[in-house]
């Protein structure tokens, strides 16, 4: 098992901080369906994992720290 | 003032002579039906001004023009394009900005107002445009006045509904960070066409306001008006359906992005030395929200910037006791202002823009230049109390203020600083090239300069900091920029529409034209072609296509990019 930082930062949704548990070998989209997000959302959503955009299919690793933010741009 | 034949909706120009203070209604030609915006600003500019000229100069034309949308029913359908060669770049400049001027413009008739010549003397003129046709006033009562004050003058003179856009005392003094200023439905002057030193231009030309008054004035329908209001209507459903528009940038505003470039490494920090700020979570959109909501008073986080605005990203920022700081408070703002300069006290950013409001100069260039005089070691990164004396400096017109109000790559120059975060001469936006790869591509290939709003790409799914995928993406978003600037469209629209044909079928209906969607990216690549080929002429070639040395070898520290996209990449 992995544990990786989850931190939401989509005002749509609920917000806040914790720790995600995974299987060896999951990426982006298992813990994006681990947290509770359709699929169907996910393009509207930015995943950052330690300062670096991840797209769906991307492995995560134990320890990753990871924001979940709307995809946008600003003023 | 009567609309002229031929065309049936928006025929009107304003021509406005200051050799000979004269000013006069000409029928729109045919060749520009269908141009507005930023596609008629540089198509004018390409046509009437020689690329040699200098920008300061009586050669030089400043031309306003609004949206083929604007003054109607639509969202986000009233952005003012000005256009001109720019004393800051070089080159060809479009800047677009919300408020009462392209409503009113539109309403009036109007789609372009042209500037040219320079007055005798030291004369200083207001335009003023209603239905009596347009005239210059003399305008020495409103001359060196603030931004604010020179606005209540107006609203005072002409009446509270007229719409005004008008420069500050930086632009009399055609200091190149100078833009031009708009006031909101409110009476507020804090939009702003902020790039590119055109309010040095328009003060080069003894212009210091343009009032635009409709009273009076009966308004052009859609020519298919029963068509173009249902497409109105659904626009309207899409606005509320999208959790962006009804949601993000209605509640937090633009400030919500903060958290996404701090997240990517892509938030300006201390002069662009790092992407992260260790004070993010005191200057993003939920602390902007929470402040405003916290206190209250004239405070409010949703606020539209023009008529008609189903969006609402503007906000009115207050202070401690409740009364407003500043309206609106924006990311790039707070980028620029607070962590590219180490700060993270909102009421200081705050502060500092309300200054940079009422001077008259654009928040993104004096935030650049202000984080390049700290790198000097004049200032401390962080010291807010020395950014806001310092950003006084500019109200004074002393040397310090001069160095700030001519903008980074001056300052840099002035201060022996090699680390100066410009393209083309302007300063870099809110977004770290390095990490965000594809607005690095936009930077060094638009032909504004620096400018996030020529095509920003932090909203596609890729990996922002690696370089595959960028320049083709960055030119897809340029393009789709070029096309709602050329519309009169706020971009935040874009992020709403779930079929862009629906552009079309509005521009038809409200011109009794059937125009296709392709038709109106043509519009948008020639335009990008004609601003091109302008700045080839005016010696900006592909030479210039570049960032500062420091951005290809520095690392950010965040996720250890460099910028590794050169000119061979971007011939492919």
């Amino acid at each position: 098992m992995i544990d990786v930082s989850v931190l939401f930062k989509t005002p749509w949704m609920p917000g806040g901080q914790s720790v995600v548990s995974l299987e060896e070998g999951s990426t982006v989209g298992d813990m994006l369906k681990k947290t509770g997000i359709e699929k169907k959302q996910w393009t509207e959503l930015l995943v950052v994992v330690n300062g670096k955009s991840r797209l769906p299919d991307e492995l995560l690793e134990d320890g990753d720290i990871i924001v979940i933010l709307p995809l946008m741009c600003g003023g | 003032m009567k609309a002229i034949g031929g065309i049936t909706v928006l025929n009107s120009v304003v021509r406005v002579n200051m050799n000979s203070l004269e000013a006069i209604i000409e029928k729109l030609p045919e060749k520009y039906l269908m141009l507005s915006g930023r596609s008629l600003t540089s198509k004018v500019v390409s046509e009437e001004v020689d690329p040699a000229a200098d920008p300061l100069g009586p050669g030089n034309r400043l031309v306003f023009a609004c949206g083929l949308l604007a003054g109607t029913g639509l969202s986000s359908a009233n952005r003012l394009s000005a256009g001109a060669k720019s004393p800051l770049t070089g080159g060809i400049k479009e800047s677009n900005a919300g408020g009462m001027a392209a409503f009113r413009m539109a309403r009036l008739g109007i789609r372009a107002i042209i500037i040219e010549g320079e007055p005798p003397g030291d004369g200083r003129y207001i335009l003023v445009v209603d239905r009596q046709g347009p005239r210059l006033e003399e305008a020495g009562w409103i001359s060196m006045a603030g931004v604010y004050e020179k606005t209540s003058k107006i609203l005072s003179k002409y009446g509270g509904r007229v719409a005004v856009l008008l420069i500050g005392p930086s632009g009399e003094r055609l200091q190149l960070s100078s833009g031009i200023a708009v006031n909101d439905p409110g009476g507020n002057p804090g939009r702003y066409c902020g790039r590119g030193g055109l309010g040095a231009v328009m003060g080069s030309k003894g212009l210091l306001a343009v009032v635009l008054d409709d009273s009076g004035v009966s308004i052009e329908k859609p020519v298919r008006a029963e068509e173009f209001n249902s497409r109105v209507k659904a626009v309207s459903n899409w606005i509320k359906e999208n959790p962006l528009t009804a949601e993000v940038y209605n509640k937090y505003g633009t400030a919500a992005m903060l958290s996404n470039t701090n997240a990517l490494g892509g938030l300006p920090t201390r002069n662009f030395s790092t992407g992260t700020f260790e004070g993010a979570n005191k200057i993003d959109g939920y602390a902007v929200y929470n402040t405003i909501v916290s206190r209250g008073g004239d405070g409010t986080p949703t606020h539209a910037c023009m008529p008609g605005c189903r969006i609402k990203c503007s906000n009115v920022f207050p202070g401690s006791d409740g009364r407003c700081l500043v309206s609106p408070l924006e990311y790039e703002t707070i980028a620029m202002v607070g962590a590219n300069c180490g700060i993270e006290d909102l009421d200081a950013i705050a502060r500092i823009n309300y200054l940079c409001n009422d001077y008259g100069v654009d928040t993104i260039e004096v935030g650049c230049a202000l984080a390049v005089v700290m790198e000097s070691g004049s200032i401390p990164f962080g010291d807010a109390e020395a950014a806001v004396r310092a950003v006084e400096e500019i109200g004074k017109d002393s040397l310090l203020g001069k160095i700030i109000a001519s903008g980074a790559v001056t300052a840099g120059r002035v201060l022996g600083v090699k680390r100066v975060p410009a393209v083309k001469g302007q300063g870099i936006p809110g977004y770290d090239p390095r990490s965000i790869k594809g607005t690095g591509v936009t930077y060094i290939t638009s032909p504004m300069g620096a400018d996030h709003t020529a095509g920003s790409t932090a909203r596609a799914s890729i990996k922002h900091h690696l370089k595959e995928g960028q320049v083709e993406l960055s030119r897809m978003v340029q393009l789709w920029c070029s096309l709602m600037d050329s519309l009169g469209l706020c971009i935040f629209l874009g992020t709403a529409i779930k079929d862009r044909r629906v552009l079309a079928d509005l521009v038809s209906h409200r011109l009794g034209r059937d125009v296709t969607l392709e038709d109106l990216m043509e519009i948008a690549r020639e335009t990008m072609e004609v601003e091109r080929e302008f700045n080839r002429r005016a010696g900006i070639t592909e030479v210039h296509d570049r960032l500062p040395e420091f951005f290809y070898h520095e690392v950010n520290p965040v996720n250890g990019s460099v910028f590794d996209i050169y000119s061979e990449d971007l011939e492919k």
